[in-house]
């Protein structure tokens, strides 16, 4: 700068700068966590809605299984093979001889986290089925 | 131009607008959470309706109301009336589950069942041969009663009937809800639905009851047979011990023997009996004739 030139106090500091790039820095760090728990909560959603799609299914498919053979089972939820989804169908008899208690419930992983078992679902159907004859 | 702060200005900026962006989306993510939740309870509900349904139906309960019962999660409610003086009863089930409720309207049917289709004391697929001081009338049969009355009015041989038009029901649901009795005889009381698969042998016991007593197989009475309703035989039939019945007793024969009664044998059609009998059956297993979701509210 030479002799006569006016100095303007125009541009950044270093610190300006740094306290920026250190707030954005923070505050995009935070975001993504929260896209990436965002992408968790999808994916819970998605496999709890197919989760009580298959127990509906299994429930229907019950409904129209002869009487007798409405038994105690566990099977791989197809549709759910990404949440390693299992099936559980607990099945008692109940105080009148031409009707059964069925409980269908649903257990599954979602990133390492178990959600449910085969004792206890957030997911579970209970409802009586009829002898049709 | 002075450009102060303004990469703190265009970050804060940034920010903002990021955080908006983000705030739709976790308001989106949040809804979609609930509306899973709801889903869950939604299909939890209509199930509870259901079961409500099916109870009522499944144990013959034709007026007044069930529940409010637990159930999974949920419990559930049903009531029940006839529609006119049909035979035709509409079931109203409410499930509940939280905050959500589902309910549904079923209109089950009982069985048409008809006495007047049962005009004979004895009705036989083939011919009837009486012997000994069997005899049989009915109602209007006039009185007083001789020995050995053969009404013409109330027993027909030759016949053709079907048993699933007399009883509305086939011989696989009669026999579904039937007391079965495979390869021997009943004695004692018999009251109520009776299926048996006929052994070889004579009976030769003793039995009281009412209600419905269906043989599979060759029925050759040789014991005592006090009953009030409707026997069907599929089979043979040949009475030759003592028989006191009031109802019908009917014989589907597919061999050419006839059917024959001899011995002490009474037979005594009554309308009054043989409707007692086909009560029996008439609520059980009601069907479904239709279905629909009420709105809510």
């Amino acid at each position: 700068m030479g002799p006569g030139t006016v100095r303007t106090e125009s541009g950044m500091t270093l610190l300006e700068v740094m306290v920026s790039t250190g707030i954005m820095v923070f505050c995009l760090a935070g975001m993504l966590l929260t896209y990436s728990n965002f992408i968790v909560a999808t994916d819970i959603s998605r496999a709890f809605t197919l989760a009580n799609g298959a127990a509906q299914k299994e429930i229907e498919r019950l409904r129209i299984t002869p009487f007798s053979n409405i038994t105690n089972s566990t099977f791989i939820v197809p549709e759910m093979s990404g949440f390693n989804g299992t099936a559980g169908v607990t099945v008692e008899d109940t105080e009148y001889s031409y009707l059964k208690y069925v409980l269908v419930r649903i257990w599954f992983r979602i990133n390492n986290r178990q959600i449910g078992s085969s004792a206890q679902s957030p997911v579970e159907v209970a409802t009586y089925i009829g002898n049709f004859t | 131009m002075n450009k102060k702060g303004s990469v703190l200005v265009f970050g804060l900026i940034v920010v903002l607008v990021l955080s908006i962006l983000s705030s739709s989306y976790l308001a989106k993510v949040i809804n979609q959470g609930l509306q899973t939740r709801r889903y869950a309870d939604s299909t939890q509900a209509l199930w509870l309706a259901e079961a409500g349904i099916h109870e009522a139906r499944d144990n013959n309960l034709f007026y007044g109301s069930l529940g409010p019962d637990d159930l999974g999660r949920g419990s559930y409610e049903v009531e029940i009336g006839q529609i006119g003086m049909s035979n035709y009863y509409y079931v109203v089930s409410t499930g509940t589950v939280g905050s959500v409720s589902r309910t549904v309207e079923a209109v089950v049917s009982t069985r048409d069942v008809d006495p007047t289709k049962f005009k004979y004391g004895l009705e036989s697929t083939v011919d009837i041969d009486f012997k000994g001081s069997a005899q049989v009338y009915g109602e209007n049969t006039p009185l007083p009663i001789p020995a050995k009355t053969r009404d013409p009015e109330y027993y027909l041989p030759n016949s053709t009937f079907s048993f699933a038009d007399l009883f509305c029901f086939t011989t696989a649901e009669i026999k579904a809800i039937s007391t079965v009795y495979t390869g021997s005889w009943p004695s004692g009381d018999i009251s109520g639905i009776n299926w048996v698969i006929a052994p070889s042998s004579n009976f030769n016991g003793n039995v009281t009851g009412s209600g419905i007593l269906i043989v599979e197989g060759d029925l050759r009475v040789t014991g005592t047979i006090d009953f009030d309703g409707i026997i069907y035989v599929i089979g043979e039939l040949r009475m030759a011990g003592t028989a006191n019945i009031q109802g019908s007793v009917l014989a589907e024969s597919a061999a050419t023997v006839d059917t024959t009664l001899t011995g002490t044998c009474d037979i005594e059609h009554s309308y009054e009996k043989i409707a007692s009998a086909l009560d029996i059956i008439k609520y059980r297993s009601p069907q479904i004739v239709s279905w629909k979701e009420l709105p809510e509210g």
